[in-house]
């Protein structure tokens, strides 16, 4: 048996024993475990022990699988949190209940989180791994949704999922082949762009309060001048919505 | 020299005792912090470059909805009403303004420098 394994063999005789986490928590000095009211008495048993641990700094973290209500919950929170719209994140909570996205409950540094991990690709997600979702702070980390696109052997690629992109953006043409652009290429580019949108604002047909977005961003390769390839978004749409996706795409590109 | 003065649709704020600093660490001094006990975010020419100060919430909302696409480093404030925006961030007591497209890395951050250069900046077009 492992030290860690010694630890939280010895604890949960001592919470069995004693009946109570409370008086065990006391005993080690922990005053309470941040959402043991929202998990089972199993979980919350883990809860403890981990809180337990990371006050006397025994050990970093223990964690235990979670399902049902809670778990889908938190999946859906993970998923808002990360930027998905509820409506398209409820629509994952059916791979909990047949075990393909496995939800852990676990205590970091004495603060709750989530993990979640899929066994093989989801579509829309892909392989989920190594996410930890922090209901306290609302912060999701080593998020990767690996969108599906097929990558071609010049660098450029397609998309075919879309899932997440805004419903009232308007979406690039199908058959769209796109390419990452860096560098002084991208600088350029970019100047091209801020120019030609400075010229529509001239001409004013921009409303206060909207912002100008290029459909085929010149990120990714779009046109930084056509005005076909532009359109014009309330600018928490732009800013909440529409570039949060683009940069989703391009971190998981780079993964 | 350019100065926020120049920027028309400035939205004044009712009750400036009420406003929180964002940035209190950079103190009452900082120019961000004025200006928001002034005003309620701006939209507006600077020259030839368009300026769009975010309200105090649209800061916080768009920070929260693009993690880590830029170092947390980098507080984003205003955008050119396209696909820059423009931030600040402090090194050794020293706060630099930057531009840095909406969708990129943090290799394509341009700094400016002060306050005034990036006023300068903005009302030339000059960023990316």
């Amino acid at each position: 048996m492992s030290p860690k394994q010694a630890i939280e063999a010895g604890l949960a005789e001592y919470i069995r024993k004693e009946g109570s986490i409370g008086v065990v928590l006391n005993a080690l000095g922990v005053g309470s475990v941040a959402g043991c009211s929202a998990v089972s008495a199993g979980a919350c048993a883990v809860l403890a022990i981990g809180a337990a641990a990371s006050v006397n700094q025994l050990y970093g973290d223990v964690q235990q699988v979670i399902t049902g209500k809670e778990a889908k919950s938190a999946l859906v929170q993970a998923l808002v949190a990360f930027g998905y719209n509820e409506t398209d994140a409820s629509r994952y909570q059916d791979y909990v209940d047949t075990g393909v996205l496995v939800i852990s409950v676990a205590v970091v540094g004495g603060q709750q989180v989530y993990r979640i991990a899929s066994r093989g690709n989801i579509p829309g997600l892909g392989q989920v791994k190594n996410v930890e979702f922090n209901p306290t702070t609302g912060q999701v980390t080593n998020f990767s949704t690996n969108r599906a696109t097929t990558q071609y052997a010049d660098g450029s690629f397609s998309v075919s999922d879309w899932t997440g992109y805004p419903a009232s953006v308007p979406r690039p043409p199908v058959g769209t082949v796109y390419r990452l652009l860096s560098g002084t290429e991208y600088a350029e580019a970019r100047k091209l762009a801020n120019s030609a949108n400075a010229q529509l604002r001239r001409q004013g047909g921009v409303p206060v309060g909207y912002e100008i977005h290029e459909i085929v961003p010149v990120k990714y390769g779009g046109s930084p001048t056509d005005p076909a390839n532009k359109v014009y978004l309330p600018r928490a749409t732009h800013r909440s919505e529409m570039t949060p996706w683009w940069n989703r795409l391009q971190m998981d590109l780079k993964r | 020299m350019t100065s926020l003065d120049d920027i028309s649709k400035k939205r004044n704020v009712q009750i400036a005792e009420q406003v929180s600093d964002l940035w209190p660490e950079h103190g009452q001094g900082f120019e961000l912090n004025q200006f928001y006990r002034k005003y309620y975010g701006a939209d507006g020419w600077l020259g030839s470059g368009y300026l769009a100060i975010w309200t105090q919430e649209e800061v916080l909302s768009f920070r929260d909805a693009n993690p880590g696409v830029y170092p947390d480093r980098y507080h984003f404030f205003a955008s050119d009403g396209g696909g820059t925006q423009f931030g600040f961030f402090s090194k050794d007591g020293e706060i630099s303004f930057v531009s840095a497209p909406d969708i990129g890395g943090e290799d394509d951050i341009r700094v400016f420098g002060s306050w005034n250069d990036f006023l300068r900046a903005v009302a030339r077009g000059e960023y990316i």
